[in-house]
């Protein structure tokens, strides 16, 4: 298997060259051309954590998450191109075992199939803001590939670093991290407007994106017509 | 004439360099600036009929317009309605275009709406535009543009395919084996043949699903 990320800069994507026997995991939908002799089945279900259960909990977490596996069906190679929605930069991180990722449920596009991918809903301190803050936990050996709203900047992190969750695009689970309001208490984070931070701690690699989706969605929406319900 | 793709891929413009003869057809909003040599006609060309065709059924301009240097050279930069990719192709026979993907062509080039087959009916609407004749065809897209060599099939998702050559058959299927029942399918256009065919690489509708979550929920009244 060989990837090409093609074009750097605003509108990146992935093109997956199969070779049989390989398989590739891809969010749902994110496949825009794909050879002919490629197999697209869609599933709750990735390795690991999945069926309908996972399904669901990952429609509560607000994301469309259900998984397409790719793989070539007539002995012949193959390949399968996947794009994130919005603008921005994708990059592809190398697992090599020793450490899992954290991958922000916005920012996953696709992964091999020899990772396994679980959900992890950091669900109630993300409600009080209205910011959900979930993430892909992605462990094993292979290729991972990230999607960001911008341009991606990785930072290797020796110490404590802070990140706005809306800028968190992935981050090595060697770091260390905790949840908590930028403003010092929810009421002045609120009432300054600022988000939810991640605290991070120890030596490790974060990618972090140049702009937050929500803050987009947000310029945006209210510019909209209001929707029933 | 010259012309200059800038900016590619992410925000291209496309500049032309006319001298005094030449003539250049774009879509009507697609003048971002030029200088006071380039003069402008404005026409339904090819009839008020094909006009309207093109307005109804392809999302297409009622009027294009037809810019020439007067008095000595001249110069116009068009900018595509979203950010993306513009591609320059020579044309000598025929090429389909998905609608709102015309930028500008020269003379020779006609655009008319033709029935796209059912396939439009599910997402993209039933017609495409066939641009015909030879001269240079100018088309944007919503993303990078990708140029693929078809020999055999080959499938993109269906919100995706920018152009195609015209001697490449193509027909909607379902993604295989869904077995999500919570949303909807994907719709794949299988082309087959051999040919080309270009692909963007964002799509509007996805983003517009996307931003959708983030509209004002309207308040609900009694009366």
């Amino acid at each position: 298997m060989r990837i090409d990320i093609l074009s750097k800069g605003a509108f990146g994507s992935a093109l997956v060259h199969l070779d049989p026997g390989d398989e590739f995991v891809s969010e749902s939908g994110a496949m825009y051309r794909a050879s002919s002799n490629v197999d697209i089945d869609v599933t709750t279900k990735s390795r690991g954590k999945g069926g309908i259960l996972g399904g669901l909990k990952r429609l509560i977490a607000a994301e469309n998450f259900f998984f397409s596996t790719y793989r070539v069906t007539d002995g012949a190679a193959g390949e399968v191109g996947l794009a994130p929605t919005l603008q921005g930069e994708v990059r592809s991180i190398e697992l090599d075992g020793s450490a899992a990722w954290y991958c922000s449920g916005g920012s996953y596009l696709g992964s091999d199939s020899t990772l396994e991918v679980e959900t992890k809903f950091q669900g109630l301190k993300g409600l009080f803001t209205g910011e959900s803050i979930f993430f892909l936990r992605v462990g094993g050996s292979g290729t991972l590939l990230v999607n960001a709203f911008g341009a991606v900047h990785p930072i290797d992190v020796d110490g404590e670093l802070t990140v706005d969750t809306g800028h968190v695009v992935a981050f090595e689970d060697r770091l260390e991290y905790s949840i908590s309001k930028a403003g010092g208490s929810w009421l002045r984070s609120f009432l300054g407007g600022e988000g939810v931070v991640m605290n991070f701690r120890g030596r490790g690699r974060i990618f972090v994106q140049s702009h937050n989706p929500n803050e987009f969605g947000k310029a945006l929406g209210q510019n909209l017509p209001p929707r029933e319900g | 004439m010259d012309y200059e793709i800038v900016a590619r891929p992410s925000y291209s413009m496309l500049r032309v360099d006319l001298t005094p003869g030449d003539k250049l057809v774009t879509e009507s909003k697609a003048m971002a600036w030029m200088d006071t040599n380039v003069r402008a006609q404005t026409s339904t060309r090819g009839g008020v009929l094909s006009g309207l065709k093109r307005k109804l059924l392809t999302g297409e301009s009622f009027f294009q317009n037809t810019y020439e240097a007067e008095g000595g050279p001249g110069s116009i930069t068009l900018a595509p309605g979203s950010a993306g990719d513009v591609v320059a192709m020579p044309l000598d026979g025929e090429l389909y275009l998905e609608k709102g993907a015309f930028l500008a062509s020269t003379e020779g080039v006609k655009c008319d709406a033709k029935f796209g087959g059912l396939r439009g009916f599910f997402n993209e609407g039933l017609f495409v535009l066939r641009c015909s004749g030879s001269g240079t065809l100018f088309f944007n897209a919503y993303g990078e543009i990708q140029e693929v060599d078809v020999d055999g099939q080959y499938t993109v998702d269906n919100g995706y395919a920018v152009a195609w050559e015209p001697h490449l058959d193509y027909r909607l299927t379902k993604a295989r084996k869904i077995r999500s029942f919570l949303f909807s399918d994907q719709i794949l256009l299988r082309f087959s043949g051999r040919g080309k065919v270009w692909v963007q690489s964002r799509s509007a509708a996805p983003l517009a699903n996307w931003i959708h979550q983030f509209r004002p929920v309207k308040v609900q009244s009694d009366d």
